[in-house]
């Protein structure tokens, strides 16, 4: 059965990279139009990530580590964008920032235009890859357990002290693939920034909206920046997972060896 | 059968030789400038929307709506700073529904379809860009009368009738 699944996933990829137009591959892949899109996607996954792991991880501690009430329920509204399709996340936050939404008037009155703006992008790209960071952090924070916490508090041992020399050592591979996974999915939102910020070149128009606009014209454009993204994204997993498999023997050794 | 929403799609399948006979033409859209109800801008003319501060949505130039968009601009000689360029005509009537954008640049049928969430503003200059609507029936077809008996019903008087209480307008 693994076998299985992973063919399932193989199979559509290998049937694209079946259907490159080699000779042409270069050219299509270099466009300005292409090369724009590849830049601004990168920029703007960045800039998600980076609000996803100041967002996500007090948001993960308290999930983890917290006991009120609603608990539960704010986990589910946190991990709601996980099963949202993507276009509603966008008609959301249509309506919470778009000109006429919630707090759009207020921001636009204050001078802050968010609709067409590649802010908008990084608006969409995080409220959809969240939940990616929360998750991964959440479960190693309850995996991890607050033994080694409160072993070390019994040591003299401030809150800040714990938390900087043993809480996120031991979390760090979790945080490493939540950051990473949050880097993907913001790599290739499509629906939310379709619908809320729009698709202009520069400023919009990430790769994915590129490949879709493509896919009108040129079949042979669309699939080649279609490998493009997925050869960035195997890049980027890839890497990270190699790097963050160190830190994980560090990590559950540095305390380990301590207790 | 086949009916398209313009004569390039139509001529892919003619020069593949995948269909029947030659097409028909059996309608026409043109362009409109559609705004919020309240029509923020103050859009009275195509001129109107090259005016700075206003915030245009048309569509991409590879999808027909787009390639409508650019003859406009090019026949006027006015060009337009849009702030989105959508893959479809319904997004960019989506961005003018939902107040996001001043005006956008759509078919007459799609404003008519929209009802009162927007305006219509009427768009001489769309004139140089008509859309034309050709159907034909396809050559592989195992239901060749039913295609052919659908083809003279859309393009007979009754067809013309309903295109033309949907907006469209007469080959």
């Amino acid at each position: 059965m693994a076998a299985v699944g992973a063919l399932f996933v193989l199979l559509p990829l290998a049937a694209m990279v079946a259907k490159v137009n080699w000779p042409q591959f270069l050219p299509l892949v270099t466009s300005e139009a292409s090369l724009t899109a590849l830049g601004l996607s990168l920029r703007t996954a960045a800039a998600s990530t980076l609000l996803c792991v100041l967002l996500g991880v007090p948001l993960a501690l308290v999930l983890a580590r917290g006991r009120f009430r609603g608990q539960s329920l704010l986990r589910s509204f946190v991990l709601l964008p996980l099963v949202l399709p993507p276009v509603v996340g966008g008609i959301a936050l249509l309506y919470t920032f778009g000109r006429q939404g919630l707090l759009g008037r207020s921001l636009e009155v204050a001078g802050i235009q968010i609709a067409f703006s590649t802010t908008a992008v990084v608006l969409a790209q995080t409220f959809v890859a969240l939940p990616f960071l929360v998750v991964s952090l959440e479960g190693a924070l309850r995996s991890a357990g607050s033994r080694y916490e409160a072993l070390a508090a019994t040591l003299g041992a401030r809150p800040t002290t714990v938390l900087r020399r043993v809480t996120v050592p031991l979390v760090l591979p979790g945080l490493a693939s939540g950051t990473v996974l949050s880097f993907a999915r913001s790599l290739g939102e499509f629906g939310a920034t379709l619908t809320f910020a729009g698709s202009l070149q520069g400023v919009t128009r990430t790769l994915p909206l590129e490949i879709y606009l493509q896919r009108e014209t040129d079949a042979d454009a669309a699939v080649a920046l279609s490998l493009l993204l997925v050869a960035v994204a195997v890049i980027v997993v890839g890497l990270s997972y190699r790097r963050s498999a160190p830190a994980r023997i560090r990590g559950s050794a540095g305390p380990g060896t301590g207790a | 059968m086949f009916a398209s929403a313009d004569t390039k799609n139509m001529a892919k399948l003619s020069g593949a030789s995948l269909i029947e006979g030659s097409p028909r033409d059996f309608a026409t859209n043109v362009l409109t400038i559609a705004v919020p109800p309240a029509n923020p801008a103050s859009i009275g003319s195509f001129a109107d929307l090259a005016k700075p501060g206003v915030k245009v949505v048309i569509c991409a130039s590879q999808v027909p709506c787009g390639a409508a968009a650019q003859t406009v601009q090019k026949a006027s000689g006015i060009t337009l700073q849009p702030v989105s360029e959508e893959s479809s005509v319904t997004d960019v009537l989506g961005k003018v529904t939902s107040g996001e954008a001043d005006a956008g640049l759509v078919y007459v049928t799609d404003v008519k379809t929209a009802g009162d969430k927007v305006r219509g503003i009427p768009l001489p200059e769309s004139a140089r860009a008509v859309n034309t609507y050709p159907i034909a029936a396809v050559r592989t077809s195992r239901n060749k009368d039913l295609s052919a008996a659908f083809i003279a019903a859309v393009t007979g008087s009754e067809g013309r009738k309903v295109l033309l209480d949907a907006g469209f307008g007469a080959p």
